[in-house]
């Protein structure tokens, strides 16, 4: 087994599944957004987002506050500095894995 | 775990590609209903107003008038992000969810995680992005000199015509202006509907047997009337394709 293949298994689980990646990458990418825009984007219902921005906030990787922009109600959410931190990590432990793989067919 | 078991990983999982993507979706995200269109032809059209209130007025009315419009054009520049989004309150966020988009000058800590490797596509755009984020900075503060400088400019070219009947000081100071704001225009992509107008707009200064102050004002209320009508189209568009959700 290469290195980069042993990264896999010390991936962060809780950002591998697939819905609440999506969801990280788009709150990487912004500095906030709302529920409704997060549903949009990731094309989850919701109940099933709702449900992965729970575990994520339980982590500590989201922050989730209820507010108003006039009379609409706006869930806003963002990711705190330990969420971006996890998720660069995550990044950074998928490039190896893709390096070395890809490094590994060349030869 | 085989290498194409890995590659679907990977190609499920995230990378730079994906982050850019929805950093740039975030971002076209604010002229996606056309209110911001339709700010920037509001302000097109108030300096075609602005230009017509010439004839049959004294310089201390035209002066004043000219003061009082930019005075109001410098405060809608200076609170445009405020006042749009006010009124995306209204009709944007019910309706498709509210983004704050993210900044140019602030590049992803990702690109600078894998230095020693060989740039991939994906990362050679990130670094473009960056490369393009200080041009954007330096656009930014030509961007605000000229907000700032216009007004006097304006104001002297306009004492200057009326002492000596010369429009070139006029003239220079518009075309100045005509340029930062196809400057501004070309960061948010042109559209079919805009280089028409332009060309006609063109075609109309060029040709029409006007004054060439009428032609300075066809200058401004082209670029206007075409942005006020892109701008209403796309809302109209935009309110029709995405109802109101209910909570």
């Amino acid at each position: 087994m290469t290195p980069g293949l042993q990264e896999l298994a010390t991936l962060d689980r809780l950002i591998h599944e697939p819905a609440r990646l999506m969801i990280m990458t788009v709150l990487y990418a912004v500095p906030e957004a709302d529920f409704l825009y997060l549903q949009r984007e990731c094309g989850l219902t919701q109940g099933n987002l709702s449900s992965h921005l729970a575990k994520l906030e339980e982590a500590g990787y989201v922050t989730i506050i209820k507010t108003f922009k006039g009379k609409y109600p706006l869930t806003i959410c963002s990711l705190t500095k330990k969420g971006r931190e996890a998720f660069e990590e995550y990044v950074r432990k998928i490039s190896v894995v893709n390096g070395s793989q890809k490094a590994e067919v060349r030869s | 775990m085989n290498y194409e078991a890995v590659h679907k990983e990977n190609n499920m999982s995230t990378n730079q590609t994906e982050i850019l993507q929805a950093k740039r979706r975030a971002r076209d995200y604010w002229s996606i209903d056309g209110l911001p269109t339709i700010f920037h032809a509001l302000a097109w059209l108030m300096l075609a107003g602005m230009l017509n209130i010439r004839r049959g007025t004294g310089v201390v009315v035209a002066t004043m008038v000219v003061l009082c419009v930019l005075t109001l054009l410098m405060f809608l520049a200076f609170r445009e992000t405020e006042i749009i989004q006010r009124l995306k309150a209204r009709t944007t966020y019910p309706r498709t969810g509210y983004v704050k988009p993210p900044e140019l000058d602030t590049p992803s800590s990702l690109i600078s995680l894998s230095i020693t490797r060989e740039p991939t596509p994906e990362e050679a755009e990130a670094q473009g992005l960056q490369q393009n984020s200080k041009l954007n900075s330096i656009t930014r503060i030509l961007s605000l000199a000229q907000k700032i400088s216009f007004q006097p400019l304006f104001v002297s070219a306009l004492i200057i015509n009326r002492s000596t009947g010369s429009i070139l000081p006029q003239a220079a100071v518009m075309i100045l202006m005509g340029v930062s704001s196809l400057v501004e225009l070309r960061k948010n992509k042109l559209a079919w509907i805009d280089v028409i107008g332009l060309v006609l707009a063109g075609l109309a200064i060029a040709f029409l047997p006007t004054s060439p102050y009428d032609r300075i004002n066809l200058m401004f209320l082209t670029p206007g009337l075409v942005l006020a009508l892109r701008g209403t189209l796309t809302f109209l568009y935009y309110l029709r394709r995405n109802p109101v959700v209910q909570a």
